[in-house]
């Protein structure tokens, strides 16, 4: 396949990956990632209701042909309890991935680096491609990749705040060292940000809130994968150097001026 | 036989099996993944486990997340 975002075993045509949560409906949730293109789809997990037997989100997400689930482990406390979600969502989804993701602090929701790296040494054993969602930090990134991770997720900034690329300097430190895909996942709420991940030689995008946020969540699903697309054909096909001067692209012939001047 | 199912109380009038837990909740066994005193039960494992007074269930599904 040309171009393709490798992880695991597994290669991937679309360079976008959606998450589930906030829409306002189940009809909602579907358009838009049928809009977006994407391939991997994230999902929680709860606690089963009889009362409300029909909020399980696989028989929708059923209907979307090629599509495969990636459970998170969102709940989970520490790396015991991590293992324990991503353990349960195989079962559930037959998926061999996992978005491994520990946050405890409901303030900020930024990962737990000790527990994750934890975590993910365990989740590798048990044969998960594990995706470990982290904060920008390009060590941590390299020794989950050590550890056998299939890609790192940095943040771009927290969680559904929509603050975008406040992390940028240190994605571009992960990027540039990174052998394993990394994929930017959290805070953005442009499409302009997902193209310039692209740009500067991100691997991929997840997106949630930005999408199911939106006022048109079908349309901005297909927004975020033009503009992914458009990031990405920018980086293969190799961005001009910068120049600290003017560079002209007309002739600056001397034609038009005067005898003896 | 007393069980505690998602953390509520539940009377099983079965004979312990997890096919007929998952039917008293009308659960789909395709979309739960199951839990038993904290152990993480494989769907492998399910026809030939048995359930005992006092266990406590986790049925665990699916939902929108990201």
């Amino acid at each position: 396949m040309e171009d393709g975002l490798r992880l695991g075993d597994r290669v991937f045509r679309s360079r976008l990956l959606l998450g589930t949560g906030k829409f306002a409906s189940v009809e909602t949730m579907l358009a838009a990632i049928r809009a977006s293109g994407a391939e991997l789809v994230t999902v929680a997990l709860r606690r089963f209701n009889r009362e409300r037997p029909d909020d399980d989100i696989c028989g929708p997400l059923a209907a979307i042909e090629g599509i495969t689930l990636v459970p998170n482990t969102s709940g989970a406390m520490n790396a015991r309890e991590a293992v324990r979600a991503a353990l349960l969502g195989r079962e559930i989804t037959g998926s061999p991935f996992v978005k491994l993701e520990i946050h405890p602090n409901p303030h900020h929701l930024l990962p737990d680096p000790i527990e994750t790296y934890e975590a993910a040494v365990s989740l590798v054993k048990e044969g998960f491609f594990v995706l470990p969602y982290i904060s920008a930090d390009p060590v941590l990134a390299r020794r989950l990749e050590d550890v056998g991770c299939a890609a790192v997720m940095p943040l771009g900034s927290a969680i559904g705040s929509g603050q975008g690329l406040a992390t940028l300097s240190m994605l571009q430190v992960i990027v540039r060292d990174a052998g394993v895909p990394v994929i930017v996942d959290a805070g953005l709420r442009a499409p302009s940000e997902a193209a310039a991940v692209m740009e500067m030689g991100g691997d991929a995008v997840l997106v949630n809130s930005a999408i199911a946020a939106a006022e048109d969540p079908a349309l901005m699903a297909e927004a975020f994968a033009a503009a992914v697309k458009a990031g990405r054909q920018a980086r293969m096909a190799g961005l001009m150097p910068r120049s600290e001067t003017a560079v002209a692209t007309s002739p600056l012939t001397a034609f038009l001026a005067g005898e003896g001047s | 036989m007393n069980l505690v199912v998602n953390g509520a109380p539940h009377l099983h009038q079965g004979q312990g099996t997890v096919a007929e837990l998952l039917e008293e909740f009308h659960a789909a066994p395709a979309m739960t993944a199951l839990m038993i005193n904290g152990e993480v039960v494989r769907r492998s494992r399910w026809e030939s486990v048995r359930l005992a007074e006092g266990d406590e269930v986790e049925l665990i599904v699916a939902a929108a997340g990201g």
